[in-house]
């Protein structure tokens, strides 16, 4: 978030599956509620591509019948998969009139991204299970939270506020998670938070997070959150750990990058 | 002994006013009567208390006497004694839905149920979400999605931990999975893999296959696994829904326990609702959301796709009442009376309507719409004959409904097979109703002869009269009729003058002084024109001068035709003597039928005689002018002749008769009499007075017999001699017979009263051969001659003369008819 003038950018990374759709739409949507423009992402795996130049049958999934894999096959399958997915792509962010770009790019998917990744301030990971975090929650019990990791930097301060921006637009409450390590710089943090969300009118909750992976883990399992906001320049969490956030928490996770 | 003119008192038969004991029909209580047709009522009464099939009526009658009211006031009369008939309803048939079911409720209860069936569907609309959103619902469903997707993942986990075992691993590919050896947790590149050792690369090849074998196996369950977690989701959906309906069913199923097809049609229901409970929850009517959808039936196989599940729902269960959907307040008892107007085959039977829904026509059982017999069905339907039989395959219809005994909504295109595409063949509904027809009698009489069934349906007829015997006791009658005619078409009251003037004209109407018209129609008219007339003149009460009024202006409005005519003759264009005497000439008289209007008009017969064979040439029949029964008049002329004058020798004259200046057809026998006036004239030789006009037909023995129209055309005659002058020598020859059907104009019957014009009422020939010579008609001896200076005699001898002319030529060898007919040898009885 160099230039808050600047528009941010939205990373997200698209695969087909059944939920594709739905996927893009939550995508959609938190770009919308951020203001962002939405990037996506389509990765054409390499090891789909050296498949071809090995023994083997593709086994489809409709029919369980075996074909033999060819490479002008494979890349015309995985340009027509791209394709479905950018109109996919182009369609939701239309009918939210957000900004949109779409990428292919060739390689290693988790490669692919984290290069993706340096180019963009934010990057949305989504869970596949997850109900989209747009929707409004309508039974009676508590909602699930807006969560946001906050280590108290500017690009914190700036995660902080989009997180109470999401909250707000999907009128759920944010759970604000402060590291516990050292008690001052917990004081610190938090009276830096209330002050910077008193005018938000939010449901604030405020939790204890312990500076250890298994810690950080354990809180984000028994925390019923929709949305997960974490700051890679916090220092706070290890970035080969980000992928196991959304596991953890059984929600998206969106990382915001200096 | 001379013939007098008719007494000025025997051509009106007058009401006196001062008869009545009212000064207004005010005075009178409104009472309906049925003026004069107390058969008709008593037939009508037994055709509609009859109750065994084929007693349906035709009422017959001509237009005007009352027909429709008098039979709407008896059917709603007996109908109001006859129990509210049982209500009708199509419903969804879920089993066959181009099929829907006909459902039987007691009277006023269909609403009812539709209103049930209605609350069902709003109560169960919130209901069976409310269970789709419970902890319970979705914790067990989650349990099932977690169950399959455990199984999927534990046996593609096997599969991928066995490849993995053998180095290899499991990718997703765009259409399904792929297994590739691995290196360094990598895809091993084809160029790595080529430079591997014949036997490693053989080796990793069978165990690609073995992996590949075992995961065919898994992908191929995988449809399986999918049907069993949709059944799971889908019982378990069942198992929810069935608690709901089955609490809120119950109540209706208590309610309806009585009725054993409306209770099997709320299980149908309750098993349908079972089965397509997505119609209760949001989303489009019938569409599946994969694995989600808690239901699994259709959205309704004929109903519009485009609307929506709620919409869905209510036109899926909805009661679509045919018979008894009465609004708020209206009456339910009692039999209904249902009067069809437009007698179509659809608006007898109900039809099926469509919606047009991307170009093609959709339908459903809530569009099935009901026909009059539905209406009318355990009541009565009354129908006009006429508009029946004018609409194409309606009468067949109701025919067939009637004789099958129940009401099957069917279109023209379905019954005729022109249209072969599915469309709806409800149920058909038992049928008791019973049909009255109302028609003329031509349409009666022609029904009974051509069309074999309509004795066996029709066995009532109701004839209506076209009048009524005038005496005290109907002219009474009459009066309480013209009471309720003002009462009911909001028309002044009328003083005692103004209803002793409709009595004078409704006898003018039956063409009889004897009798009363009960054309109730034309009898309305004249009192609507006569309360205009009224209100003109700015009286409160109808007159007599306003009823007078009405008459003289719808005359004049007619009347053109008749002023045209007048004026011809008056100048001479039409050449009619009304004064003078002349041979063989006499002022015949006809009747013209404009519409509704008919007037009377002179014409001048002619007869000219020459020697021949006993001959009446009929001139209008030989150019085809002449109808049948105008020239059995004239055969008639030449029997009598032969019979009374050449009873000995042959009759030897050939006469001709001519209507002078006709250009048009001639029928009818009411101008024998005066042909035969011109006959006698021509032979003896004696001149008519053509001040005289004659009518009235005559028979074989010289009798003057009863004619139509007499006062039109005692009328037309005294229009023209007043037209150029009344000399008090003219008059009019009527037979004797008629005498009770005069009911002259008030300026012809002054006239007479001042001697200016005669009415002669004759019964034979001889007493109007009498008046028209002046000459004794003389009597036969008893040898059959006539005493000479007779009209009798001088015809006679005429005639025998001819005869010993003729026998002289015969004795030449002479061929009388050619001759005569080649006009060489002819006499002519006017040079006498």
């Amino acid at each position: 978030m160099s230039n808050p003038d600047t528009m941010r950018r939205l990373l997200v990374a698209v695969e087909a599956s059944p939920r594709s759709r739905a996927m893009l739409e939550q995508a959609a949507a938190l770009a919308r509620a951020i203001e962002a423009e939405l990037a996506g992402l389509f990765v054409e795996d390499v090891n789909l591509l050296r498949l071809c130049g090995l023994p083997g049958h593709e086994i489809a999934l409709s029919s369980g019948m075996a074909r033999r894999l060819e490479q002008a096959t494979m890349e015309r399958e995985l340009r027509a998969q791209a394709e479905e997915l950018r109109r996919l792509l182009e369609m939701v962010a239309q009918a939210r009139e957000i900004a949109w770009s779409f990428q292919i790019s060739r390689g290693r998917r988790r490669e692919e991204l984290l290069g993706a990744a340096r180019k963009h301030d934010l990057v949305l990971l989504l869970h596949h299970d997850r109900k989209p975090v747009t929707a409004r929650y309508a039974a009676p019990k508590a909602p699930p939270s807006v969560a946001v990791i906050y280590g108290g930097s500017e690009a914190g301060d700036d995660l902080l506020d989009i997180a109470a921006k999401v909250a707000a637009r999907i009128d759920a409450p944010l759970t604000v998670m402060l590291p516990n390590g050292d008690p001052a710089r917990h004081r610190a943090l938090r009276q830096a938070a209330e002050t910077r969300l008193k005018a938000s009118n939010l449901k604030v909750g405020y939790i204890e997070l312990p500076e250890t992976t298994d810690g950080i883990l354990d809180v984000l399992t028994t925390t019923d959150c929709r949305l997960l906001l974490v700051a890679e320049s916090s220092g706070l969490i290890d970035p080969a750990l980000l992928p196991r956030l959304g596991e953890a928490a059984a929600c998206d996770v969106l990382v915001a990058r200096d | 002994m001379p013939i007098e003119p008719l007494n000025p008192d025997q051509l009106y038969h007058r009401c006196d006013p001062d008869s009545f004991r009212f000064e207004t029909t005010d005075d009178l209580e409104n009472v309906y009567q049925s003026l004069g047709q107390d058969r008709a009522v008593e037939a009508l009464r037994f055709g509609v208390r009859m109750r065994h099939d084929g007693y349906n009526i035709f009422v017959l009658g001509p237009p005007g006497t009352g027909r429709h009211s008098l039979v709407s006031r008896v059917l709603e009369h007996e109908a109001a004694k006859i129990p509210a008939p049982s209500d009708w309803a199509y419903v969804n048939n879920f089993e066959t839905p181009h099929q829907p079911k006909a459902l039987k409720f007691p009277a006023g209860q269909a609403s009812a149920f539709r209103s049930d069936m209605r609350q069902l569907v709003e109560d169960l609309r919130s209901a069976i979400p409310a269970l789709f959103e419970s902890d319970e619902y979705r914790t067990r469903l989650h349990a099932i999605e977690e169950e399959y997707k455990d199984l999927q993942e534990s046996r593609f986990k096997d599969v991928q931990d066995d490849a993995e075992k053998r180095g290899l691993t499991l990718l997703r590919t765009p259409v399904g999975f792929a297994v590739a050896p691995t290196h360094d947790n990598e895809v091993m590149p084809p160029e790595e893999f080529n430079s591997l050792p014949e036997d490693e690369r053989t080796r990793i090849e069978e165990d690609i296959k073995a992996v590949q074998k075992k995961l065919q196996e898994t992908v191929k369950n995988l449809p399986i696994w999918e049907r069993e977690r949709r059944k799971k989701v889908r019982d378990l959906s069942r198992e929810m829904t069935s608690l709901a309906v089955a609490n809120v069913m119950e109540a209706l199923k208590r309610k309806y326990r009585d009725q054993k097809e409306v209770r099997a049609h709320l299980e149908a229901v309750e098993a349908d609702i079972i089965d397509n409970v997505q119609l209760f929850l949001g989303g489009g009517g019938g569409q599946q959301s994969g694995g989600q959808s808690p239901g699994g039936g259709d959205g309704g196989v004929l109903a519009p796709r485009g609307e929506s599940a709620q919409t869905s729902a209510e036109r899926r269960y909805e009661v679509n009442i045919m018979v008894g959907d009465r609004g708020d307040g209206e009456d339910s008892t009692g039999a209904p009376v249902v009067k069809e107007d437009l007698p179509t085959h659809p608006n007898l039977v109900g039809r099926v309507e469509h919606v047009a829904e991307m170009g093609a026509l959709l339908t459903d059982f809530t569009l099935i719409k009901p026909g009059a017999l539905h209406r009318a069905n355990g009541g009565f339907l009354v129908i006009d004959a006429l508009r029946l039989l004018m609409q194409p395959y309606a009468w067949e219809t109701l025919k067939r409904a009637l004789r099958a005994k129940h009401v099957k909504v069917e279109s023209l295109g379905q019954m005729m097979s022109l249209i072969s595409t599915v469309s709806l063949e409800p149920e058909p509904i038992p049928l008791d109703v019973k049909v009255v027809l109302i028609g003329d009698r031509s349409l009666y009489y022609m029904l009974c002869r051509l069309d074999p069934d309509f004795d066996e349906l029709f066995k009532v007829q109701v004839d209506f009269e076209e009048d009524v015997r005038r005496d005290d006791a109907s002219i009474a009658s009459f009066t309480q009729v013209l009471k309720t005619i003002s009462s009911e078409h909001d028309i002044k009251p009328l003083d005692r003058s103004a209803v002793a003037r409709v009595v004078e004209h409704a006898s003018r109407m039956a063409e009889d002084a004897e009798k009363l018209s009960v054309q109730v129609g034309r009898l309305t008219d004249l009192l609507r024109e006569a309360d205009f007339w009224a209100g003109e003149a700015g009286h409160d009460t109808i007159s007599a001068d306003d009823v007078q009024a009405a008459i003289d202006a719808g005359i004049r409005r007619a009347s053109r035709i008749r002023a045209r005519m007048q004026e011809a003759i008056t100048r001479d264009i039409i050449l009619i003597d009304t004064d003078g005497t002349k041979v063989g000439q006499i002022n015949g008289l006809s009747v013209l039928q404009l519409g509704t209007f008919s007037f009377g008009r002179p014409s001048r017969i002619t007869a000219r005689v020459r020697i021949g064979s006993g001959e009446v040439l009929d001139i209008e029949r030989r150019v085809e002018l002449g109808g049948p029964i105008h020239s059995k008049g004239v055969m008639i002329l030449s029997s009598y002749l032969g019979a009374r004058y050449a009873a000995n020798h042959p009759l030897s004259l050939t006469a001709s008769l001519v209507f002078e200046q006709s250009y048009s057809g001639v029928d009818g026998d009411s101008a024998s009499s005066a042909e035969l006036y011109a006959l006698l004239s021509a032979l003896s030789g004696l001149a008519i007075n053509q001040g005289l006009a004659v009518t009235g037909s005559v028979n074989q023995y010289g009798q003057v017999q009863a004619i139509g129209g007499v006062n039109e055309k005692i009328e037309g005659y005294f229009d023209i001699c007043k037209a150029r002058g009344l000399t008090g020598r003219q008059g009019v020859l009527i037979p004797r017979a008629n005498i009770k059907h005069l009911m002259l104009r008030h300026d012809v019957v002054e006239a007479a009263k001042q001697g200016r014009f005669h009415i002669y009422a004759v019964s034979t020939i001889d007493e109007g051969i009498e008046i028209l010579t002046g000459t004794p008609a003389g009597v036969a001896d008893e040898n059959g001659v006539y005493p000479e200076g007779t009209v009798n005699r001088l015809v006679q001898d005429r005639l025998a003369e001819l005869a010993e002319t003729r026998h002289k030529f015969a004795a030449r060898g002479v061929d009388m008819v050619t001759k005569a007919d080649g006009g060489d040898k002819t006499d002519n009885g006017n040079d006498k």
